[in-house]
């Protein structure tokens, strides 16, 4: 990985591991601006900021990522520079002129603090965790939302300059997109529930059941069959079109789905506890792991700030389990020791450097501190 | 806007020319310049063609196409077949069709589709000229014939539907994956329409 200019790194380069690799560090020294960086060389989006003039580095005009991406299929180098107006992709030194054939390069599964709001966080949270995992299979989905949004957009428009002949057209087009989001949706919400039971066993050592109910708000029926459900939509339309001219917006559709938790039968979201709530939130990162671990390749796991979230004991299960992952993983943390095989980085003063070239005394001291959680 | 009347004569060129589309300041700077540095009859033939296009040229009264004479080319032409109406989006569109050979009836422009997020609305496109045009002569087919994009599908629909009450038959062209295209860079529409208009194999 190069960084150049990104947040609190200047210039950086260093050389991952396959396995397990730990960014250890004072809070504010800039190891979450780490994985950042692979997230945005994956995704094209910071999990941190939308703004991008946040992620230059003070002082910079353009800040840039290159990472050379190692797979069983081959190796490319996937690079990334972005000034305040613009933004470039390459992959292998081409510029890339689909963001389709760019995204699937490198997939990239992240654990970070917030993410425990996966259960009683606002249903988008749990809207982005499906449409990611359908996404990594089906790459057109992110056309799919977009044409789809373009369309939302334009009925409610329409809605609120009261033409209601236009609106219809917009519904009726919406109609076979939303049948075929919810489509997809719940055909991975189907292949994830048994998969997902039996590992938040295993995380927790208990014997609660788990299960996933996806929540259409418009087909109560538990179809697949995206005709179906586009139809429904078609059918319930015209019956809320009072209330949504009222309200000068569409109030149905994939935006306001929502993915339920269930534990032993009771909705998760009003009725869990934090600790369950984390547990559900560890399962859904390993299940999401498994999800895109296709034909060999496994997602680079980033895992931000364990121990911010979880009790030690939690920790201890979590970081079992991500020892017996295959793939890379690339997780911060404030503790310096670590028990397990992997290669260890501090990360100081917009510098990243492996352990083993530090001096001993500063060593000795790192291993001692204590540090408050961000 | 430009002060056009007392900026300098270069910088006020410079100024129009990146009003249009697709033309930066750098790109309207290297024209104006090369107009400059060449012949003076080049210049005032350029100011010519312009002022002539600003003067003579209008809607045709009939399909709302540009023309000089009014009505178009095809629109008095006695031997095309008045029964069939092509709906297009753009003047251009019609070129498209006529070099295809295939289609001898009438067209009707309508100068855009429908883009609610861009403030483009019915009003602001010769829908309601063609509707008084299909009201004052019996038309048998209208064939919507814009594009498989999410504006040019919405706009057919719309216009569909306006000519339901009227029981004129309303056809729309059939979308396909454009040749050598890759299914992935298409928009959904593309795709979906393809896959609705697809055709047994022989
Ligand atoms: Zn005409």
């Amino acid at each position: 990985m190069v960084l150049t200019g990104w947040r609190r790194f200047p210039e950086a380069t260093i050389e991952l591991t396959a396995g397990l690799n730990v960014f250890h560090g004072a809070n504010g020294q800039g190891k979450t601006n780490f994985l950042e960086a692979v997230y945005y060389l994956a995704n094209l989006s910071s999990f941190r900021t939308r703004r991008r003039g946040e992620l230059i580095t003070w002082g910079r005009r353009e800040a840039s990522i290159s990472g050379w991406i190692v797979a069983d299929t081959g190796s490319t180098v996937l690079s990334v520079s972005l000034d305040r107006s613009s933004r470039t992709v390459t992959r292998g030194g081409m510029n890339s002129s689909s963001l389709l054939s760019y995204y699937g390069c490198l997939s990239v599964v992240l654990f970070a603090p917030n993410q425990v709001r996966l259960v009683g966080g606002p249903p988008i949270i749990r809207r982005r965790f499906l449409d990611r995992a359908v996404l990594r299979r089906l790459p057109d989905h992110v056309v799919l939302l977009r044409d789809y949004n373009k369309m939302l957009k334009s009925r409610n428009v329409s809605l609120k300059g009261k033409d209601v002949d236009l609106a219809e057209v917009y519904g009726r087009q919406m109609a076979s997109l939303a049948g075929r989001i919810v489509g997809r949706r719940r055909t991975l919400v189907n292949q994830l529930g048994e998969g997902f039971e039996s590992l938040y066993r295993d995380v927790t050592g208990t014997d609660e059941r788990v299960s996933l109910r996806y929540r259409c708000s418009w087909c109560p029926q538990d179809t697949v069959d995206e005709g179906e459900i586009g139809g429904s939509f078609l059918e319930t339309l015209p019956r809320r079109l009072d209330l949504d001219r009222q309200r000068g917006y569409t109030t149905i559709g994939p935006q306001f789905d929502d993915l339920e938790f269930l534990i032993d039968g009771r909705p998760a979201g009003p009725y869990a506890s934090q600790g369950q709530a984390r547990s559900i939130a560890m399962t859904a990162v390993l299940v999401e792991h498994d999800l895109l671990s296709v034909r060999g390749n496994s997602p680079v796991l980033l895992v931000d700030d364990l121990s911010s979230e979880l009790d030690e004991r939690r920790r201890r299960s979590f970081l079992d389990r991500l020892s017996g992952l295959s793939g890379q993983v690339l997780m911060t943390s404030t503790e310096s020791v670590m028990d397990r095989d992997g290669r260890i980085f501090l990360v100081e003063g917009g510098s990243i450097h492996p352990e083993a070239e530090r001096p001993v005394t500063e060593q000795l001291s790192g291993t001692s501190e204590t540090v408050q959680v961000e | 806007m430009i002060d056009a009347m007392d900026s300098d004569p270069i910088q006020r060129l410079i100024a129009h020319l990146t009003q249009l589309p697709g033309i930066g300041e750098k790109t309207a700077t290297r024209l104006t310049m090369h107009i400059l540095a060449g012949q003076k009859e080049f210049a005032r033939a350029l100011a010519k063609s312009l002022e002539d296009v600003a003067d003579q040229v209008r809607l045709c009264s009939q399909c709302c196409t540009f023309t000089v004479r009014d009505p178009c080319v095809i629109c008095s032409d006695d031997n095309r077949d008045d029964s069939i109406i092509c709906l297009v989006a753009r003047p251009q569109d019609i070129d498209a069709i006529e070099r295809t050979g295939q289609f001898h009836g009438r067209y009707h422009v309508l100068h855009g589709l429908l883009s609610p997020l861009d403030g483009i609305g019915p009003e602001d496109l010769k829908i309601g000229e063609f509707l008084t045009r299909l009201r004052q002569t019996p038309i048998k087919e209208v064939i919507l014939a814009t594009s498989p994009s999410i504006e040019g599908e919405a706009t057919a629909m719309y216009v569909a539907n306006l000519l339901k009450p009227l029981g004129v038959e309303v056809t729309r062209i059939a979308a396909g994956m454009p040749i050598g295209g890759e299914l992935e860079y298409s928009d959904s529409m593309t795709v979906g329409r393809a896959l609705q208009d697809r055709r047994a194999m022989r």
